[in-house]
């Protein structure tokens, strides 16, 4: 299944490249907040979770991203990688308190989740007013990390989809930018407890960067 | 965000680029915290900055960036878990907005769109909004139509001693709030001007905050706050504006407010600009709001035991309340201060400073001191 998906990715990227008229490299350096959530699973349609909720802090995850876009008009597309820093290094439990110390340890102490995704980017260019574009845009991809949670060879396919508006100032050689992104990464389980059980990270960030 | 209440709308103006910093210290003292049951201090302070620019993209249109960090130190989140001066006492609020507006010329509308995020310890915040405005031929009259999307997420912290207990359940971590908003601008005769409009909101999710406590009479264990999941917000505004001359404006603000927790309130506001010399502007004003309680509101311990809904948050109780406010700018006719940069094709001017005190006072015991200032900056380009 994955195979397919990729050919398919791998076909549409060609075709697109053949008929695009040129091509921009861009790169980031931002940093995004969020937190990693493991919902253990609810059949009550009225209740969220019935088993509780593991979760991390609110962290900062500062990021560096790369992408490489071909330009079709006003749209633009390519692949794009992104590695990122995770700050943190347990999870709560549902029950855990100050009277009871229930963690589940992620990362080494004093350490971090390394996140790394790859993936596909589209972008579109919607409004272009003397140098400024604004331009929102569309990832989605696959990550790998490196993690110290006890399950992790129950961890499947984990993929990320991400919301970005690109804000745009265009000078002779370069582009520099602004970016706003939104970011949901999940994780698949290869066997569950329920049928409900997930992994889920979320994200909001900013960026800034140039394009050649 | 264009607000159809909360002011008269303005038209992009041509100048390069400005940019204002902003500082906003504010001190809260109370008994009612939500946090313990709606006893307990309300004690609070928050230290706000934010930078804001507006900059022209050509002739027609501009984009407007705000940025803003605001650190708060808090006695009753600090009570969310049994250990006083523990990391619940402080947060960190970080929120970034960009909207971009044109007017094209000979025109008589103009549109916009706009994005931004925000990020605390326990929520993620994104929104989108659009608004599009028209002006009559003899251009008296403006109807502006705006909408704004927020996409919430909470992280959810329950009260330390709920923690684990099959009962603190929620029905979801997002909420949703889709507003929509009509305001009409009429210019009546030289000196008067009115503007009538509403800002209705459908809000849907997780209504309620996780670590509130309610208390129940004859049960030891609180049980956390309950809300329905969704909530229809109605507000009615009317804003009229006089100028006696140069020297003075008045104006003053109505706001009638129904919602479906049956909440229900009345605002009056009253203010004046008076200008003392070419380059001061005083600025005093006067609030009134007078609230009904939502009827899942009762106090500690009075709460009907088989009540679907609860709450014991005074924001949401039967209140009256008034504040009092002073404010000054100073626009110097040539700014502050004046400097070339880039090779002498840019000036930059340091244009207005203001300086605003309020003080707010409720009738349930809250009181809140507020101090504000901002500085502003203009960049121009020569050509």
């Amino acid at each position: 299944m994955y195979l397919n998906r990729f050919l398919f990715l791998c076909f549409f990227l060609s075709s697109f490249c053949l008929a695009a008229q040129k091509s921009q490299f861009e790169i980031g350096l931002g940093s995004e907040f969020g937190w990693w959530v493991h919902e253990l699973g609810s059949e009550n349609p009225n209740a969220f979770s019935d088993l509780g909720v593991t979760k991390t802090h609110h962290t900062p995850a500062p990021f560096i991203s790369s992408s490489w876009l071909w330009k079709l008009n006003r749209w633009k597309i390519g692949p794009s990688v992104q590695g990122g820093l995770f700050f943190e290094t347990q999870m709560r439990t549902p029950s855990d308190s100050r009277d009871g110390w229930e963690r589940i340890r992620i990362a080494k102490r004093d350490g971090f989740v390394p996140i790394f995704r790859y993936g596909i980017h589209i972008e579109y260019q919607l409004i272009k007013r003397g140098r400024y574009t604004l331009a929102p845009a569309f990832r989605y991809g696959a990550f790998q990390w490196n993690t110290l949670h006890p399950r992790q060879d129950n961890f499947g396919y984990k993929h990320f989809s991400e919301i970005i508006f690109y804000h745009i100032w265009h000078f002779k050689k370069r582009d520099l930018f602004l970016r706003m992104n939104y970011d949901t990464l999940r994780v698949f389980l290869k066997e569950k407890n329920n049928p409900f059980e997930k992994h889920y990270l979320y994200f909001w960030g900013t960026s800034f960067g140039i394009r050649f | 965000m264009e607000s159809s209440i909360d002011s008269f709308p303005t038209k992009p103006q041509e100048q390069n680029t400005e940019v204002d910093f902003l500082f906003h210290y504010y001190d809260q003292e109370g008994v009612h915290s939500a946090v313990t049951g709606g006893i307990g201090t309300e004690k609070l302070n928050d230290y706000d900055s934010k930078i804001q620019i507006k900059m022209a993209l050509d002739s027609v249109s501009q984009l407007k960036i705000n940025g803003g960090i605001n650190i708060y130190t808090s006695a009753s989140t600090d009570r969310i878990d049994r250990i006083i001066s523990s990391a619940s006492k402080e947060d960190i609020q970080a929120q970034l907005y960009v909207a971009w507006e044109e007017a094209p010329v000979d025109k008589k509308y103009r549109y916009g769109l706009n994005m931004g995020g925000a990020t605390e310890s326990d929520y993620l915040s994104g929104s989108l909004g659009a608004f599009i405005a028209w002006e009559s031929k003899d251009q008296s009259r403006e109807w502006l139509l705006n909408s704004q999307v927020f996409f919430d997420r909470w992280q959810l912290f329950f009260p330390d001693e709920l923690r684990g207990n099959p009962n603190t359940q929620v029905p979801t971590d997002r909420r949703n709030d889709f507003q929509l908003g009509l305001n009409l601008t009429q210019i009546i005769g030289p000196r008067l001007q009115a503007s009538i409009g509403t800002d209705l909101s459908f809000q849907q999710g997780l209504l309620s905050t996780p670590f509130h406590r309610v208390y129940f009479p004859g049960e030891e264990l609180a049980r956390i706050e309950r809300f329905p999941t969704t909530r229809f917000k109605i507000p009615i505004g009317l804003r009229l504006h006089y100028y006696f001359g140069d020297f003075l404006i008045s104006r003053f603000f109505y706001r009638y407010y129904w919602d479906t927790f049956r909440l229900q309130s009345n605002t009056f506001q009253l203010g004046l600009g008076v200008k003392l010399g070419n380059a001061c502007t005083f600025t005093p004003s006067y609030r009134y709001h007078q609230q009904q309680a939502s009827i899942y509101f009762a106090p500690y311990q009075e709460q009907e035991v088989d009540a679907l809904f609860y709450t014991s948050d005074y924001d949401l109780s039967s209140f009256s309340s008034q504040q009092w406010a002073l404010g000054f700018k100073f626009t110097p006719l040539y700014g502050f201060g004046r400097w070339n940069y880039r090779k002498k094709t840019g000036l930059g001017i340091f244009k207005s400073w203001n300086w605003r005190f309020a003080r707010y006072q409720r009738s349930d015991g809250l009181r809140a001191f507020v101090v504000s200032t901002g500085l502003s900056f203009n960049f121009l380009r020569k050509k």
